[in-house]
């Protein structure tokens, strides 16, 4: 896991004692894959963006409560994957899903090159179509590479719910990629 | 193999993730120079405060120290429960003006002292310039009322009138719409005059600071117009630069700039009327000078100035609306509904539905937080069941009547 061991306790005493680059230093270290993680729940640039940049943003006010024996990342992906399950619901319930915004990636300015983009090949596709739980778990999983047992904890979940997401997850996902073939 | 592909794929960057990380560091930094650390001795007791910040909802988790769970045991929850150190009620105003509330019971008023009134059961309402009358409708009705409730002039228009405006240049001019049409009615013979028709459900705006009566208002076809209501001439006419649904125009305090709002992103406008003509007769229109991405709340315009206040779900901004520069003042679990600026421009009233709570937050000198609950129930008073949270409409002029 990016960000564990002594230097990374170390940076979190530096941040919670003032230091700028100690935090920085932990931004920069964990930015990619907490936005990164909310991108693939949420498949919307723009809320990726908030909930990654709110999800930093909380963990800096509560900083100096921050257990320094226990690693930075777990606790900034739970609000992180939290946060981008929250809008991902609250985003299907408006229904805004049926408006065609899941397809928001295609539009970024960011995407000059669609056909040289893993996040629009067929896998990158296929996790869009799974629903926000099982994106959930899956990013967990295979990007953050927490065990189902830490997951589980993660989302207040048991964890037979977990395996079970992350079954059906990938199992959808050999479906859509063996439809697209 | 789909889990190597998945793997293969999470080692890429997302779209837009070096550009929202540039963007993010410095509210992040900035997040980080005003935290107020936690008091030593009760460091599970009060709720995260950050100087300008407040995560009203913080607690830290105790997770069971199972193997996996003892590595995750310094999370923080992030739960919405409000502010915890509000008070039960409205004492007061933390400095002048009078705040115009709209409750499903309709509209009140708050003097600075705290004390209320309620003005009548009207669906809408909005002050006059000076904070001398409330202009509220009710159906077809347009009513003029003064604070203490007495009305002085009413008016009807079926089927309904909505968003009546006042505009802020002497000898009195009220915009309002009925169904689809933006009407106007006014002293100096005017009368109740129809200015367009198949105009955008939006309040229309006032050119604040003008010497004559210059109003802004939304199309149906995503236009924006700006025109001399009195003249009916037409001083600016554009298309928005990214088109969408409308949901507010609002002018700068200085009158330069005109923001528009529309589901996805505000959009700042200036040189309105100032674009060089190439044919006579044809409006000029304006030219699009900052955009920002985003879900924002209704936003204001400082009584000064060009910032404007806005809400992002969880998030206050102040924002530099020429530079696009954007000062978080207050951070919380859940979301806002509405931001005020006081009429001194030193204090905000950010609305906060979820935890039923107002925050005045002081956002000029040294930065206070306080907070009020039960807003709900203040503005429904015996009523029973589950009180609606009352939407904000106005907090006016420190010398009312002036």
């Amino acid at each position: 896991m990016a960000g564990s061991g002594r230097d990374e306790r170390a940076r979190v005493r530096g941040a919670q004692g003032g230091s700028v680059s100690d935090l920085e230093a932990l931004f920069r270290e964990h930015w990619p894959r907490a936005y990164r993680a909310a991108y693939l729940v949420v498949h919307d640039a723009a809320a990726a963006e908030d909930i990654a940049q709110e999800s930093f943003l909380a963990a800096v006010r509560a900083l100096d409560r921050f257990d320094r024996s226990r690693p930075f990342a777990p606790w900034l992906h739970r609000i992180v994957v939290n946060r981008a399950i929250d809008w991902s619901r609250a985003r299907a319930l408006r229904a805004e899903v049926a408006e065609g915004r899941a397809a928001e990636p295609a539009a970024s300015p960011d995407m000059p090159d669609r056909a040289r983009n893993p996040y629009s090949e067929p896998v990158g596709e296929a996790l869009a179509a799974l629903t926000p739980d099982h994106r959930a778990v899956i990013v967990l999983r295979y990007l953050l590479e927490y065990t189902p047992g830490e997951i589980a904890t993660l989302l207040d979940l048991p964890r037979g719910t977990v395996n079970s997401r992350l079954r059906r997850g990938l199992d959808r996902l050999a479906d859509v990629l063996e439809d697209t073939r | 193999m789909n889990e190597r592909r998945l793997r293969e794929l999470f080692d890429a960057p997302a779209p837009g993730e070096g550009e929202a990380g540039d963007r993010a560091w410095p509210l992040v930094r900035q997040a980080h120079a005003e935290r107020e650390p936690a008091p030593s001795r009760r460091p599970l007791r009060r709720p995260v405060i950050g100087g300008v910040a407040l995560a009203g909802a913080a607690a830290i988790a105790v997770i069971a120290l199972t193997p996996p769970g003892e590595a995750f045991r310094g999370w923080v929850h992030d739960r919405v429960v409000g502010e915890p150190n509000a008070k039960p009620a409205l004492a007061r105003l933390p400095t002048g003006g009078q705040l115009l509330v709209l409750s499903p019971r309709g509209p009140w008023i708050v003097q600075a002292d705290g004390s209320k009134r309620r003005l009548g059961s009207y669906a809408e309402a909005s002050w006059s310039p000076r904070g001398k009358f409330v202009v509220v409708t009710s159906g077809p009705r347009l009513v003029a009322v003064t604070p203490g409730g007495t009305v002085r002039w009413s008016l009807s228009r079926p089927p309904r009138s909505a968003d009546a405006r006042w505009s802020p240049y002497p000898g009195y001019r009220i915009a309002y719409r009925v169904g689809d049409t933006l009407r106007v009615i006014g002293g100096n013979g005017l009368g109740d005059v129809l200015l367009a028709r198949r105009v955008a459900p939006v309040p229309p705006a006032w050119l604040p600071r003008a010497f004559l009566h210059v109003l802004a208002y939304a199309d149906a076809r995503g236009r924006i117009h700006v025109v001399n209501t009195d003249t009916r001439r037409r001083l600016a006419t554009w298309r928005l630069a990214r088109p969408g649904p409308i949901l507010q125009v609002a002018w700068s305090a200085n009158g330069r700039l005109l923001a528009v709002r529309t589901a996805t992103e505000i959009q700042i406008y200036g040189e309105i009327g100032r674009v060089s003509l190439l044919f006579r007769g044809i409006p000029a229109g304006a030219v699009l000078v900052r955009s920002l991405r985003g879900r924002f709340g209704p936003l204001e315009f400082a009584p000064r100035g060009e910032d404007f206040v806005a809400a992002r779900r969880g998030r206050v901004l102040v924002v530099g609306a020429r530079s696009g520069r954007a000062r978080p003042v207050l951070t919380a679990a859940g979301s806002f509904s509405q931001t005020l600026w006081s009429p001194d421009g030193r204090w905000l009233l950010v609305a906060w539905p979820e935890a039923d709570q107002w925050l005045f937050v002081r956002v000029r000198g040294t930065h206070r937080i306080s907070a009020v609950s039960g807003i709900g129930r203040e503005f429904n008073p015996g009523g029973g069941g589950r009180p609606g949270f009352p939407a904000l409409a106005g907090w006016c002029c420190a010398a009312p009547g002036s």
